[in-house]
């Protein structure tokens, strides 16, 4: 046995020998890797305060340093500390980062190559743009397995806006195995700097080449950026092997651009009695625009549906178009609880309303108990006229 | 010597040092995987660590506007002391679309009121949908913060804190929600550190952090200015302990989507997920380590896709109770929440995590005193020398204080405000005894948690609380 208790001794002191001097080594190493070079700083700010020269470029010995310096990431970052607040003085040193821009695709630190399309993303490029060349360097970078190369070089093709750049970038996107969430390409392609009629027409010719994910992105990109694409989405809404995401989407996007054509299929949907419940919100959610009496009454019908989200949906739609006493009486016949409930949600900060919703609920309960106990249940699915008389009393 | 004749009586004197030599090899056995984990885990977690500074350096994350709306949960019962300062902290959050659900479990003492009176809330008639079954609301009050983050306050009737965190579900606007404690406040910035992980990994659908300790810790404007070891031992020992436990499994097990729990001080979920299995268990006196067993397994049987992932940037300061007697009952609970939530899931058994947790959290306490006892009876019966028993004990105290001092000082020497010399000193000195001393009280008193657990219900864990200033130096 004391065999087992000397290994376990041993053991357990190389264990801590080992901690402490992994820790220490690490330590040192990855705290001093990027630390500030102070006299590459000094000489950044002494070449910025000294006067240009008649092009506006840097001396060339100063350029010939920033050459010899930027290809060390730390230097780079000593770079980007000392400018990071002079605009100014950004785009002058732009150009001579993105000089790096092959000796970074070859680095083999992925966090380093990561940090280099960071840089390029934060430049702004409506002054100047990249070469074509280059901009086909950094598609590149969109080889990488980094979810943070991937996402700071889309950021950088973002802040370029350059049209063939960014459909070739999304392709990319498209053909990616990894991760890339739709929040990330939405939401980039929102704030991309460029002319997006032009570059939404161009990602509409390709639409039926891009997986459905990518497709969802573009149609809500479509949707918010307010972009044409009506017949798109049209033809997604009728074609029945659309995938069903992508079906959801297109219908979305009517519901912040109406169409009358689109309005007709969503009146389909609503006529539908097995139509998913979750088309049925969607339809409702996209005629809000539309207050005329057809699609009141189609609407109107589900607010019994079986569905929450459908009937909720239904009530909203209701109380934006101005409900009567008798619409809300006749909600109330319906005996829901959670619809009942909703209703005096909506009409929160209307004392009269609520006070009159809460009354004719009373009412029906009363009315309701009497019923039951005359045993005359037939009784209760009187027509609501009958109630009208809680009306009179408020 | 009776209990020894008793054991010369019963046993042959070959047939118990055969027994006891076997034990004491599981023991030694044991002894030595737990080491080699915590070493492998150490080892792992501090590279993490510096690879985060790496990463953060080098501009390595996701820079975005835009995420997920939040709904923040917080469930209350008699929190009068600690609830204004929680809410207030939450309403400066770095976020930019999030709502605070304050649910106020039959709170006996002035929480609805101090609540309602404060943030000037108005009473409504809000319907709930109720997704997962709780106890009835009772009133509904709402009201926007200046800066226009929204304020609801439930009060319904008392169910328990996993009843209450069901109601704030139901109520919950937003697809993703974090869960809290009263008395806990977060860094302003740990809702985008906490939905971060969603950004940059499939089929999220929970997200722990980190909980530090916030007694004698100094705040300016809900953000950390000086951090200090607590002045009582009891706190101070938590300390250590929970910073060793952070970076002893918590980095490891995430890297193998092998987390079994997510705080309930702080964690993120997404909301789907978790009325897929039915929300928090009630009477369940470990609630949160329950629902994410119960996400691993319904996930796993399922054959479904998920991660769990553990954002150690996303920052939770929370109060650890001061006196033995509160420390003591806290720690019963998580031992019987464990227990509850390990039984519940016997599918999980092939899972490496489910063993590890198994064998060193849930029978640690037995295993350990069997071996404490074997060892001593084996010294009896001539199997070890006494130094050698000596030895083994002081090799495993010292190892986990080493662990303990290597945590600690990591941890702190990483983090953007360091603690002082005087409390890295203090930190030596204390490691041995909260190795030895704490950790044996743990051991008893997790102990007696399983053998005198006759399944009673405990609806609110409560320790003492004292009100914190997060806002002002303190």
């Amino acid at each position: 046995m004391t065999i087992f208790i000397k290994l376990y001794l041993l053991l357990n002191l190389s264990l801590v020998a080992f901690n402490i001097v992994f820790l220490l080594v690490n330590r040192r190493k990855r705290l001093t890797a990027y630390k500030i070079n102070k006299s590459f700083a000094k000489e950044i700010r002494q070449a910025l305060s000294e006067s240009m020269n008649d092009h506006g470029d840097f001396p060339l010995s100063f350029a010939a340093s920033l050459r010899e310096h930027l290809p060390v990431t730390r230097n780079m970052l000593t770079l980007q500390q000392v400018i990071e607040a002079d605009e100014e003085a950004r785009q002058r040193f732009q150009p001579y980062i993105w000089e790096q821009i092959d000796h970074y695709a070859k680095k083999r630190d992925e966090y380093e190559r990561a940090y280099y399309t960071y840089i390029l993303s934060t430049f702004d490029y409506s002054r100047s743009k990249p070469a074509d060349s280059d901009i086909v360097k950094l598609l590149a970078f969109l080889n990488s397995n980094s979810l943070y190369t991937f996402s700071n070089t889309m950021m950088a093709l973002y802040a370029i806006g350059d049209i063939p750049a960014l459909l070739r970038a999304v392709e990319k996107t498209d053909e990616r195995p990894e991760f890339y969430h739709k929040k990330l390409l939405v939401d980039g392609l929102l704030t991309a700097k460029l002319e997006h009629a032009e570059f939404a027409s161009q990602l509409q010719k390709n639409f039926a080449g891009y997986t459905p994910y990518t497709q969802n992105c573009l149609i809500d990109y479509f949707r918010l950026n307010g972009s044409d694409a009506v017949s798109l989405c049209l033809s997604l809404m009728r074609d029945p092997k659309t995938d069903s995401e992508v079906r959801y989407s297109a219908m979305r996007y009517f519901a912040k651009h109406p169409d009358p054509e689109a309005k007709r299929l969503f009146m389909e949907i609503l006529a539908d009695e097995d139509a998913a419940w979750l088309e049925q919100m969607l339809s409702i959610q996209a005629l809000v625009k539309y207050g005329d009496p057809k699609v009141r009454m189609a609407i109107e019908k589900k607010v019994t549906s079986r569905n929450w989200y459908v009937r909720v949906n239904a009530l909203q739609f209701m109380h934006r178009n101005g409900l009567r006493r008798e619409d809300v009486l006749n909600i109330l016949y319906l005996r829901d609880r959670y619809t009942s409930e909703y209703l005096l949600y909506l009409y929160r900060e209307d004392e009269e309303m609520t006070r009159y919703i809460i009354d004719t609920i009373h009412l029906l309960n009363v009315q309701a108990e009497a019923v039951q106990e005359s045993g005359n249940i037939e009784a209760i699915s009187a027509p609501p006229q009958l109630l009208k008389v809680g009306d009179e009393n408020i | 010597m009776k209990i020894f004749d008793f054991v010369h009586n019963v046993f042959t004197e070959d047939g118990v040092r055969s027994l006891l030599e076997n034990v004491e090899n599981f023991f030694v056995l044991y002894l030595a995987g737990y080491s080699t984990f915590l070493f492998v885990s150490v080892l792992i977690g501090s590279n993490q660590l510096f690879t985060d500074i790496k990463k953060r350096q080098l501009y390595n994350s996701i820079h975005h506007d835009y995420y997920y709306p939040i709904s923040i949960l917080v469930p209350a019962y008699n929190e009068e002391i600690t609830i204004v300062q929680t809410i207030h902290s939450l309403m400066r959050l770095d976020y930019r679309l999030y709502e605070i659900v304050v649910v106020n479990d039959g709170s006996k003492d002035g929480t609805e009121d101090i609540v309602v009176n404060t943030f000037g809330l108005q009473r409504v008639l809000r319907p709930f949908r109720l997704q997962i079954p709780c106890k009835n609301a009772i009133s509904v009050y709402e009201g926007k913060s200046e800066n226009g983050v929204a304020i609801t306050l439930i009060n319904k009737e008392n169910g328990g804190k996993a009843d209450s965190l069901n109601m704030g579900i139901n109520a919950a606007k937003y697809p993703y929600f974090v869960c809290m404690d009263a008395d806990s406040i977060l860094q302003r910035d740990s809702l985008s550190k906490i939905i971060t992980p969603v950004l940059e990994s499939p089929n999220v659908v929970a997200v722990g952090s980190m909980i530090r300790i916030s007694n004698d810790s100094v705040f300016e404007d809900g953000k950390l200015v000086e951090h200090r070891l607590p002045k009582k031992f009891l706190a101070a020992f938590q300390v250590l302990e929970y910073e060793r436990s952070f970076l002893a499994s918590r980095i490891l097990l995430d890297k193998f989507n092998a987390n079994m729990i997510i705080s309930g001080a702080f964690g993120l979920f997404k909301k789907d997920a978790i009325i897929n299995v039915g929300g928090y268990q009630t009477g369940s006196m470990g609630e949160d380590m329950e629902l994410i067993v119960k996400l691993h397994s319904y996930y796993r049987s399922n054959k479904l896709p998920y991660s769990i992932k553990y954002a150690y940037d996303a920052i939770c300061w929370t109060q650890v109770p001061e006196r033995m007697r509160d420390l003591i009952k806290q720690r019963k609970r998580w031992h019987i929440g464990l227990f509850q939530s390990l039984s519940k899931h016997p599918g999980l058994i092939t899972s490496g995590s489910y063993i590890y947790y198994l064998l060193y959290e849930l029978l640690s306490p037995f295993i350990e005193l069997v071996g404490i006892l074997t060892t001593v009876l084996a010294y009896f019966f001539d199997l070890i020398a006494f130094e050698y028993m000596l030895m083994l004990f002081l090799t495993y105290a010292l190892f986990g204080a080493s662990l303990t001092i290597i945590s600690f000082t990591t941890r702190n020497y990483l983090s953007e405000v360091p603690v002082k010399f005087g409390d890295v000193v203090k930190a030596f000195l204390l490691c041995i005894p909260e190795n030895v001393l704490l950790r044996h009280v743990f051991v008893w008193t997790r102990l007696f948690s399983i053998l005198f657990y006759r399944g009673k219900k405990t609806k609110w864990g409560k320790i003492k609380r004292r009100e914190i200033s997060y806002s002002a130096r303190n």
